[in-house]
């Protein structure tokens, strides 16, 4: 199992009244009574808004294969109530980070509870369970995007569509343009949160035997994506018992995507994990 | 297997400036990734005039929780399950905590364990980041058989509200086995209303709950004429002399007092009352 010595935490706030909140985030990861992570998240984004922060070394890596669904909860520090509807929590170590592997390690979907410091607005903590890291031949239902946009002083964030492909061969499996989600698509130092069904299962070492996974923007107002995963899932609805790494980019890169060539690339090839 | 039915936690706040808190005390206890208890405690209470609820520094807390919504197995709780957290940022420093849960009766009646405990705790909670920690784990201690080698002993008392229950008579608890005073020390500090006590006691020599039950027993006994009626009382024995214990049994568990007054004026009380042993 992996060593884990870079974390991120992603949710996706439910669409819902004051579903979201200005409270920092605490996410505690404990192994056999000793909290390896207690760590804050000004994640701070609205309603059915999606966050996702990382990314930096952890005092004191962790072996995943040490956790149990009892060992991840996520909490609130303040009494602004916070309403997540997804929450997942994965990491890697060093080489994993630089290879391209994002190993999940705890999700939960579909949440109904609100948190809050306030004991009369809900739990001040929740659970987050366990999932696994899945391999190569497991079966994938579904897609899960997460990406955040690149703050810069020009304008990273894009108003054009982009869309995520999947190939087996010469086969294309799935096409799942987002242009208008409820979430704040693809503005400028944000991050999104994107599901897409695979109406054709597939698996990871089909992908890596003769697939792709290609990324597209469908308009010239030029993108710069700062950090990019992709996820899949063994459940077709609800929360998934395997996530699969698909692709990993916690550093995307210098370029830029946009269909002005001039100004970026305007498709690329996803590079699909290993192993 | 014990299904679990009903929680107390018990706390003790460091005695140290602001170690006290107003906030709630919020306790969950997970199991494979299900919170089969959640709870806020409020722990210390004050009576009329006195100010609002809460640890003061120095100050313990004993509060039964609210049931589970269904018992839980205390066999499947690991060293992640169980966390003590605090709903404000009024900052608590925790010196011991203890998290108590009472056997669905069986073939026996039910009895109280120890679930999980830590002691003399380092850091801070509070929902503030800048002040301390929002959680932490409470990890789990064995419960202790018949035979397990007591070497220390945690007694926890609360004396409710009311007229002429509280104390400022010493009171003193003795253990006796098979003829020998194994232990015989006198809590000196008044008893008062809604307030509760966390106290460790050194054995002088080491015994086990068997050797009470066939041969022995325990004793608590009040030294004065200022007489005292608990109402929760608590013997556990630890089987380490210092810091925390791996091992906790329980000797005697009185949730709700039922034996009398206590003063050395036969008026009032009985002297001494000996307790019932846990089985």
């Amino acid at each position: 199992m992996s060593n884990i010595e870079i974390l991120w935490l992603a949710h996706l706030n439910r669409n819902a009244d004051d579903a979201g909140s200005d409270s920092t985030i605490n996410l505690t990861v404990n192994v056999d009574g000793e909290d390896v992570l207690d760590k804050n998240f000004g994640s701070n984004v609205g309603d059915g808004e999606a966050y996702l922060n990382g990314g930096s070394q952890l005092d004191t890596p962790f072996d995943a294969a040490g956790l149990t669904n009892s060992s991840v909860r996520v909490g609130v520090r303040g009494h602004d109530a916070w309403a997540p509807g997804d929450v997942l929590v994965f990491g890697h170590s060093l080489a994993e980070f630089q290879s391209g592997v994002a190993v999940p390690l705890a999700m939960e979907s579909g949440l109904t509870a609100w948190l809050s410091t306030d004991y009369t607005e809900g739990p001040l903590t929740i659970p987050l369970r366990r999932v696994g890291p899945g391999d190569s031949n497991t079966l994938i239902q579904r897609l899960l995007l997460l990406v955040h946009t690149q703050w810069s002083t020009s304008d990273s964030g894009t108003d054009s569509a982009i869309q995520l492909e999947v190939f087996l061969g010469e086969n294309l499996i799935l096409r799942e343009e987002i242009a208008d989600s409820s979430q704040s698509d693809l503005e400028k130092a944000s991050s999104n949160w994107y599901e897409m069904d695979a109406p054709i299962p597939f698996t990871r070492a089909e992908l890596q035997a003769r697939g792709r996974i290609v990324l597209s923007i469908l308009g010239d107002d030029a993108w710069k994506p700062m950090v990019l995963f992709v996820f899949g899932l063994d459940a077709a609805s609800g929360r998934p018992n395997e996530v699969v790494s698909l692709v990993s980019r916690p550093v995307w890169g210098p370029r830029w995507m946009s269909s002005d060539a001039s100004e970026g690339d305007a498709s690329v090839d996803l590079p699909i994990t290993p192993g | 297997m014990a299904a679990i039915d009903d929680v107390w936690l018990a706390a003790l706040s460091k005695n140290e400036d602001d170690a006290g808190s107003r906030n709630r005390f919020n306790l969950t206890i997970n199991i494979d990734g299900a919170d089969v208890y959640g709870h806020d405690f409020i722990l210390g209470w004050n009576l009329p005039g006195q100010g609002s609820a809460g640890l003061r520094d120095g100050q313990a807390g004993l509060e039964e929780g609210a049931a589970p919504t269904a018992p839980f197995d205390a066999a499947a709780l690991t060293n992640s399950s169980v966390r003590l957290g605090l709903r404000g940022d009024d900052a608590w420093a925790p010196k011991h905590a203890l998290v108590i849960g009472r056997a669905q009766p069986d073939f026996i009646p039910g009895r109280f364990l120890a679930l999980a405990m830590e002691t003399d705790i380092v850091g801070w909670l509070s929902a503030d980041s800048g002040e301390g920690r929002l959680t932490m784990p409470l990890r789990r201690v064995g419960a202790g058989g018949a035979d397990m080698v007591v070497r220390r002993v945690l007694m926890l008392v609360y004396t409710d509200r009311g007229d002429e229950i509280d104390t400022e008579s010493d009171i003193r608890l003795q253990v006796v086995t098979s003829g020998q005073i194994v232990l015989d020390r006198k809590v000196t500090h008044d008893l008062n209303q809604v307030r509760a006590y966390w106290e460790f006691l050194s054995v002088d020599t080491p015994f086990t709950r068997a050797d009470v039950a066939s041969k022995g027993s325990i004793r608590l006994g009040i030294l004065g004429t200022d007489a005292w009626l608990p109402k929760t009382l608590f013997l556990f024995g630890l089987d380490t002399e210092e810091g925390r214990p791996n091992q906790v049994v329980t000797l005697s568990a009185i949730p709700k007092w039922e034996l009398g007054m206590l003063s050395t004026d036969p008026s009032e009380g009985a002297a001494s009352v000996v307790l019932p042993i846990s089985n």
